[in-house]
């Protein structure tokens, strides 16, 4: 949804059959996040503790930007923000709360950011879908898939191109991170 | 390797595609030596189901011999004689868990697009449409058997393709759907389509103690094989008489316990609603045609249950939800949920309690599936049900290519 000071908020969630202190572990090494996050490429984390992430459109445009932990609390909450000298000032945030009847952990994920003007606001919004929900969404079922399976499902679809088995649909202009389905 | 391919409505060939390869460390590669085509690949096959693409592989119900296996799977080796069930399962979400196989939540990569139609996403299939996962099927000389450390059965000496080959999925379809008729003794229950997978629903639903099962269709070499090789004890062509009399008149009026649409989206009636289903169903108003499921609604007794596993594909028209609330049916449905029921039915076959293959009325090697379709699609030539062989069953060395040569 789009607020009226332009700021970008997208929400989505998942229930992992996994305690919750397992997930936020997989989720505070950062260098985790692109293996099930499609758009982002790398995140590396300095010794200070500061990160330094670099993210891919489907158009292949590039951003890169460097963000602060506000929030660390094992098992619960982690939450981050982008340096307010970041290209695109974003934010996230992710919640980690034990799903009823032993079912798990949900795994809440807000991420919002402050596109400036012109230019560089077109080349942010390329970084998202036309449904960046959709994309989170998709995100966090392959954050699901790696902690409940051990791996990313992948169909033959997923690989093969041209006549074949079973072909890609539509929405496969996406670079192939490793280790992602296309989706 | 050579595979079944949908190129369009009622265009299916035979053609040399790239061979399947290890994409995940649970995967195993099958090479087929039986498949079937099954009643609801005509669904795919008369471009019913959204999301095929030109090129698919086609089917689901597939068995063989284990060639490869991934580095995760320690339980199958190569050379194990397994049947595969068609939807599959990861074995480790919350779904697979509780036994609801057919709802595996890792299972689909493409569960974006089934969520847009349906809400929320069912398991992924072998070669039923994009929309569930994008699998390659299994009319094919190899298949690749995602999760092969959860879904695939082996299979024990002494019993050939044709008595397990349905493990894959009718004989559990059928069996799932008279389970969920809590049949208790005596009952009566009906059964709209006397296809493979009625035949099997009458058959579990005598196995499971019912005292009558009625048989419901319109050919009649269908209704015989359901009376003669299934255990029906009664049998209505509703193309002759009157479902809902002859059921009353059976039934003393009641209805039957419980009734069991064994027939799905292209159900057929020779009445006035068929024809305006048909409209609807050409210019997508809806996209299924229901009249089995509203047949069997309005005869099911007072209280009963209506069991559902012809397969629908998205919305139905004229849906009698009035007769539902004001009569206390009940409406059970889904996938099967095939796992959950390997092990118990191959017992049952074991003992001789059920020989599947009675379903079996043609057997034609795989490259001529064009024909079989066309066969099961227009029930020519009494067929019932059609059996795929591949080189490999009839004893020829298929030279596999290295992996990734393709």
């Amino acid at each position: 949804m789009r607020g009226r000071d332009r700021t970008v908020t997208v929400k989505t969630s998942v229930t992992i059959r996994r305690e919750a202190q397992e997930v936020y572990r997989f989720w505070r090494d950062f260098s985790n996040l692109p293996r099930f996050m499609q758009r982002i490429e790398s995140v590396t984390v300095n010794a200070a503790g500061r990160s330094h992430w670099c993210a891919r459109g489907p158009a292949g445009a590039k951003v890169e930007w460097e963000a602060d932990i506000v929030t660390d609390r094992p098992g619960d909450r982690i939450s981050w923000r982008s340096r307010e000298d970041a290209t695109i000032v974003n934010h996230g945030a992710v919640l980690f709360r034990p799903a009823s009847r032993g079912r798990g952990t949900e795994v809440h994920l807000t991420v919002g950011f402050e596109p400036p003007g012109g230019a560089i606001a077109a080349k942010i919004l390329r970084l998202f879908d036309a449904v960046p929900e959709q994309q989170l969404k998709n995100d966090l079922r392959r954050l699901k898939q790696i902690l409940e399976t051990g791996e990313i499902t992948r169909s033959d679809a997923s690989i093969h191109r041209g006549t074949h088995s079973a072909r890609p649909p539509a929405m496969k202009e996406l670079p192939n991170v490793e280790g992602t389905v296309q989706s | 390797m050579k595979a079944n391919c949908w190129y369009g409505k009622r265009d299916v060939r035979v053609e040399d595609v790239p061979d399947p390869q290890i994409l995940n460390a649970r995967d195993a590669i099958v090479q087929v030596t039986s498949t079937a085509i099954c009643g609801s690949d005509l669904h795919l096959y008369n471009a019913f189901i959204p999301t095929l693409e030109r090129g698919d592989i086609l089917g689901h119900e597939f068995m063989g011999e284990v060639v490869e296996v991934g580095a995760g799977v320690t339980n199958l080796k190569v050379g194990d004689r397994v049947v595969v069930p068609f939807p599959i399962a990861c074995g480790a979400c919350t779904a697979c868990s509780e036994g609801s196989w057919s709802l595996c939540e890792n299972s689909n990569p493409n569960a974006w697009m089934a969520e847009k139609l349906w809400g929320h996403s069912p398991a992924g299939l072998f070669g039923y449409s994009h929309m569930l996962g994008g699998y390659a099927g299994g009319q094919a000389e190899y298949a690749r058997v995602p999760f092969a450390d959860v879904g695939p059965l082996k299979i024990p000496e002494g019993l050939t393709d044709e008595q397990v080959l349905f493990l894959s999925d009718i004989f559990p379809t059928g069996y799932m759907g008279a389970e969920m008729c809590s049949i208790t003794r005596g009952d009566v229950i009906a059964v709209w389509g006397a296809g493979p997978v009625g035949q099997f629903a009458i058959a579990s639903a005598k196995m499971l103690g019912a005292e009558r099962v009625v048989a419901i269709d319109r050919f009649p070499y269908r209704l015989r094989l359901a009376e003669q090789k299934a255990g029906a004890t009664d049998t209505i062509n509703y193309e002759e008489t009157d479902v809902y009399d002859a059921l009353m008149e059976l039934t003393g009026g009641r209805g039957p316990d419980a009734c069991i649409d064994a027939v799905g989206m292209e159900a057929h009636a020779p009445n006035f609603m068929y024809g305006m289903d048909r409209v609807k169903q050409s210019i997508m108003l809806e996209t299924d045609r229901p009249l089995a499921l509203r047949q069997a609604i309005r005869a099911c007794k007072n209280g009963g249950t209506i069991s559902v596993i012809g397969v629908y594909g998205g919305f139905i028209d004229q849906f009698p939800m009035g007769a539902i609330v004001n009569r206390s049916l009940t409406l059970k449905s889904g996938q099967c949920h095939v796992h959950r029921y390997l092990k118990p039915l191959l017992e049952r076959i074991q003992k001789g309690e059920i020989d599947p293959s009675f379903v079996v009325t043609h057997t034609l090697p795989l490259e001529e599936a064009a024909r079989g379709y066309d066969m099961f699609v227009n029930k020519t030539d009494d067929c019932e049900k059609v059996v795929l062989k591949t080189s490999s069953a009839f004893g020829k060395q298929v030279k596999r290519p290295t992996p990734g040569q393709a």
